[in-house]
C-alpha cells in the first residue's frame, strides 16, 4: 500500500475518532446520557490529569506496569523454549498443540487463589496470571516460525557447512524473526490484559484494582479516567511495537509475511 | 583429481509416516570426470532430487557408495561440493553481498574479512550483480535471485557443482539466458557439474553427457554423449546433431514419462 | 494410536502433579483430585448445578448468536468494501488489544446487574474476533471465483450465497470458534461480579469462602465446556467443508 493512501486512511480514522469523541461530549453535556453512566471525555481527561498527580495512583500504575513487564519477559522466554521444544519433538507437539491452541478459552484466573497459596499475597500471583495468559501465544508463534523455515534454506546452509551455533544464530533466528515479532506483540497484549484482569478481580493493588475500587465507590469520574489511561497505554504500546516490527522486517517481502 | 565423482550401486528406500517402504531410486552407478558437465533427465517422481541429495551428502543412502576424489561421502556435505536448488534459497534478511559472503563467513574455514570482500566482489562481477550488491532479494527478480544463489555457491570454489532444476521456476527466456551464464561460469570455475532438469533441450544444450532415469524406482536407462566442445554456447541448438540428440532422449523418456503419469493417477 | 497413548500419559502426569500439589500445600490451597471429583459428582447428581449451568449457558448462547450476527454482517461489509475495511480494521484490532475487563464497570452501569450485562460481556468478547476473521475471509476470496460466478450468469444474491459464503466458510468458522470461546470467558468473568447465579458466581463464591473443592470442580466444568465447544466446532467444520465443496462443484457442472 502506498504511503499516500496510508496517510489518507489515517486521516479518515482520526476524523472518525474525533467525531465520535465530539458526539460523546455533546451527549454527556446535553444530558442525553445520564451522568451516573457516562462521563464527558473532557472530564475524563481532567480527572486523569489530577489522578496522575496523586502519589497513590502513580504507585498503583507503577505496580501494574512492573507486573506486566515481568510477566511479558517470563512469558516470552518460556514461550520460546516451549515452542522450540515442540518443533524439535513432534510427539510433544502432538500432545501440547491442541491444548495450547485452545488455551485462551481456559479460565486461568480460576487458578489465582491457588497461586496465592503458593506465592503469597503479593505481586507474584498477578505476574503468574499474566504469564499464563501470554506464554501460549509466544510458544505457538515460535513453533510456527521454526516449522515455516523453507527447507531449502536449511539445506543450503548445511551444504555451505554452516552448522550448530552459527546455524542457530545466523539462519534460524533471522528466519523466525517475523513470527517472533507476532508472538511478542500478542504476548505483550495478553500479559497486560492478564495482569489488569487479575488485579481487577482479585488483587488489592494496581491499576485494575483501582478501577474496581472506583466503581464500587460510585466514583465514575475516576473509573473512566483510569479506563482512558489504559486505552492510551495499550494503544501506544501496540503502536510502538508495530513501528519496531516495521523497521526490523523492512526488507522482507518473501519470507514469513504477516 | 579435482571433482571426480563416482557413484556405485546407489539406492534409497525410505518409509514415510505409517506407509509402506518406498523405493525411491536405484541401484544406479555412474561417474562424472573432473570438469565434465553431466545432466540427468527423468520423469516426475523418479527420485532425481533424492539422488542428488544423496550425492551431496544431505541424505544417507540405503545402499551403495558415493566417492568424491576417492573420498567416501557419508552424511556430511564435503567442502568441495556446492549445490543450487530450484526454490529461492537467498536469505531475505541479508543484502546480496551479505548473502554471497554467508558461506565464507559462517562456514567451515576461517577467512579474513579482506579476502571475503575480495571474493564477494569477484563473484558479483561473475554473475553481473555488482550494482545490486546492497539490494535485498525482495527487490530482485526470480532470475536475479537464482544468480545470487549461484554466486553464493561459486564463491566457495566448489569442485563439484550440483544443480537441482535451478531454472525451473523461471520463464523460458530468462532460462535461456541463465543457461548461457551457467556455461560461462562452468568454464571459468573448471568445476564438474551434475545438473537435474526436466527440459531435454536444456540438457542437450548444456551437457557433455546426458543420463536418462526411468520412472520410480529410478534406474539409469540410457546414456547419451553429445560430443560438444567445451567452448559451446546456447546457440549449439542450431548444430545439426542437436535435434537428433533431443529426439533420441525423448524416444526413451516418453515411455518412462507415461509410466510415471500412470503411477500418480 | 501412539498419540492417544501419549495424551493419556500426559493427563496422568497432570493428575499426579495435581495430587502432589494438594499434598504439599494442603487441601486449603489445592483440593485433592479425589475430593474434586466427589464434589463434581455431588453438584451434578443433586441437581444443584442445574440453574447455574442454565444461566451461564443461556447467556453464552445468546451472546454468541448476537456476536455472530453482528460480527459476521459487519465483517462481511467491511471485507467487501475495501476502503471501509482498510479504515476500520486497525481500529478494531486496537480495541481487541484492550483489557476488556476494564469496560465492565461501564457495561454494568448501562445494563444493570441482571443477565443482560452478562450477555453484553460475552458479546463484547466474542464480536471482535468474529468481525476480524470474517473481514479477512471476505477480503481473501479469490477474485476469479467472483468472475467465474459472473460468467456463469449468477446474480448478486446467488453469488453471495453459493460462491462467496462457502469460500469464506473456513475463516468464518475459525472466527466463530475463537469468538465463542472468548464469549464464554466473558460471561464467566461477568458472573464473577454482581451475579446471583451462574458458574462464574459459583466460582467467585467458592473463592470468597475458600472452598477449594468447589473452585476446582467449577473449573473442571468450565474446561469441559471449552473442550465440548472445540469438538462441536470440529464437527461443524466437517459439515461445512464438505458442503462448500459440493456447492461449488455442482455449480461449475451445470
Amino acid at each position: 500500500m502506498s504511503t499516500r493512501s496510508h496517510r489518507s486512511y489515517d486521516g479518515i480514522r482520526l476524523l472518525l475518532i474525533t467525531s465520535f469523541l465530539f458526539l460523546l461530549e455533546l451527549a454527556c453535556q446535553m444530558g442525553w446520557v445520564q451522568s451516573q453512566v457516562m462521563v464527558p471525555p473532557t472530564l475524563m481527561v481532567h480527572t486523569l490529569w489530577k489522578l496522575l498527580h496523586s502519589d497513590a495512583m502513580v504507585a498503583d500504575i507503577a505496580i501494574t506496569f512492573s507486573e506486566a513487564f515481568q510477566a511479558l519477559v517470563i512469558a516470552v522466554m518460556l514461550g520460546m523454549v516451549l515452542g522450540w521444544l515442540m518443533h524439535r519433538w513432534s510427539r510433544l507437539s502432538d500432545v501440547l498443540y491442541p491444548v495450547l491452541s485452545s488455551w485462551y478459552s481456559i479460565p486461568v484466573f480460576a487458578l489465582y487463589p491457588m497461586l496465592i497459596a503458593f506465592m503469597g499475597l503479593n505481586q507474584r500471583p498477578v505476574i503468574a496470571i499474566g504469564v499464563l495468559m501470554a506464554f501460549s501465544a509466544m510458544a505457538l508463534n515460535m513453533r510456527h516460525g521454526l516449522q515455516a523455515i523453507p527447507t531449502v534454506l536449511n539445506k543450503s546452509a548445511r551444504v555451505m557447512g554452516v552448522r550448530n551455533f552459527p546455524f542457530l544464530l545466523h539462519v534460524q533466528l533471522p528466519a523466525i524473526l517475523p513470527s517472533l515479532m507476532t508472538g511478542f506483540k500478542m504476548a505483550a497484549t495478553y500479559a497486560f490484559i492478564g495482569v489488569i484482569m487479575a488485579e481487577f478481580i482479585l488483587s488489592p493493588r494496581g491499576l485494575g484494582h483501582a478501577i474496581s475500587f472506583a466503581y464500587n465507590d460510585f466514583d465514575t469520574r475516576s473509573m473512566y479516567a483510569l479506563m482512558l489511561l489504559i486505552i492510551i497505554v495499550s494503544t501506544s504500546v501496540q503502536w510502538v511495537l508495530i513501528q519496531i516490527e516495521r523497521r526490523v522486517l523492512a526488507h522482507r517481502a518473501t519470507l514469513g509475511s504477516l | 583429481m579435482a571433482g571426480h565423482l563416482s557413484v556405485e550401486q546407489l539406492s534409497l528406500t525410505y518409509r514415510s509416516a505409517g506407509q509402506a517402504h518406498t523405493h525411491a531410486f536405484g541401484p544406479v552407478s555412474f561417474s562424472v570426470a573432473p570438469g565434465e558437465f553431466v545432466s540427468i533427465v527423468g520423469p516426475s517422481g523418479c527420485g532425481k532430487s533424492s539422488l542428488l541429495e544423496c550425492v551431496a551428502g544431505l541424505i544417507k543412502p540405503t545402499k551403495g557408495e558415493v566417492n568424491l576424489n576417492g573420498q567416501r561421502i557419508r552424511d556430511e556435505v564435503p567442502a568441495e561440493v556446492g549445490m543450487v536448488f530450484q526454490q529461492d534459497a537467498s536469505f531475505p534478511w541479508l543484502t546480496v553481498a551479505d548473502n554471497i559472503a554467508f558461506g565464507l563467513r559462517y562456514g567451515r574455514e576461517i577467512i579474513s574479512t579482506e579476502r571475503i570482500r575480495f571474493r564477494v566482489e569477484e563473484a558479483l562481477e561473475q554473475v553481473g550483480l555488482t550494482e545490486f550488491a546492497n539490494h535485498y532479494p525482495s527487490q530482485l527478480s526470480g532470475g536475479m535471485r537464482q544468480r545470487v544463489s549461484m554466486a553464493r555457491t561459486l564463491v566457495m570454489r566448489p569442485q563439484l557443482l550440483l544443480l537441482d532444476e535451478p531454472f525451473a521456476a523461471l520463464d523460458p527466456q530468462t532460462r535461456l539466458l541463465m543457461g548461457e551464464e551457467l556455461l560461462q561460469l562452468w568454464r571459468q570455475s573448471r568445476a564438474s557439474v551434475l545438473l537435474i532438469t526436466h527440459s531435454l533441450e536444456e540438457a542437450v544444450m548444456l551437457s557433455d553427457r546426458v543420463l536418462v532415469m526411468s520412472a520410480r524406482p529410478g534406474l539409469l536407462r540410457h546414456e547419451l554423449v553429445t560430443g560438444w566442445s567445451r567452448d559451446r554456447h546456447t546457440d549449439i541448438t542450431t548444430h545439426q546433431d542437436f535435434s537428433a540428440h533431443v529426439n533420441a532422449l525423448w524416444a526413451v523418456l516418453r515411455e518412462e514419462a507415461i509410466a510415471a503419469m500412470r503411477m500418480q493417477a | 494410536m501412539r498419540i492417544y497413548a501419549d495424551r493419556a500419559v500426559a493427563i496422568f502426569l497432570v493428575l499426579v502433579l495435581w495430587y502432589q500439589l494438594s499434598l504439599s500445600y494442603g487441601t486449603d490451597a489445592v483440593a485433592a483430585p479425589a475430593a474434586t471429583f466427589q464434589r463434581l459428582v455431588m453438584l451434578i447428581s443433586t441437581g444443584f448445578i442445574g440453574p447455574h449451568l442454565n444461566f451461564t449457558l443461556s447467556s453464552w448462547v445468546i451472546s454468541v448468536l448476537l456476536a455472530g450476527v453482528v460480527g459476521m454482517s459487519l465483517g462481511l461489509l467491511l471485507g467487501l468494501h475495501r476502503a471501509s475495511g482498510l479504515v476500520f480494521e486497525p481500529l478494531i484490532i486496537a480495541v481487541s488489544s484492550l483489557p476488556k475487563v476494564t469496560l465492565y464497570p461501564m457495561v454494568l452501569l448501562i445494563c444493570g446487574l441482571g443477565q443482560s450485562s452478562k450477555i453484553a460481556f460475552g458479546f463484547i468478547h466474542g464480536v471482535l474476533p468474529i468481525m476480524l476473521f470474517t473481514l479477512g475471509a471476505a477480503r481473501e476470496i479469490p477474485v476469479h471465483y467472483v468472475k467465474t460466478a459472473r460468467t456463469l450468469g449468477l446474480n448478486r444474491v446467488a453469488t453471495l450465497r453459493r460462491v462467496m459464503l462457502p469460500a469464506m466458510a473456513s475463516g468464518i468458522v475459525s472466527g466463530m470458534r475463537l469468538g465463542a470461546s472468548l464469549a464464554l470467558l466473558g460471561v464467566i468473568i461477568g458472573e464473577m461480579f454482581g451475579a446471583q447465579r451462574g458458574l462464574g458466581f459459583l466460582l467467585m463464591n467458592a473463592i470468597d469462602i475458600n472452598d477449594t473443592a468447589q473452585m476446582a470442580a467449577v473449573a473442571l466444568i468450565l474446561i469441559f465446556l471449552a473442550l465440548a465447544l472445540n469438538a462441536l466446532v470440529r464437527l461443524l467444520i466437517y459439515v461445512f467443508d464438505r458442503h462448500s465443496l459440493r456447492s461449488f462443484t455442482q455449480l461449475s457442472a451445470s
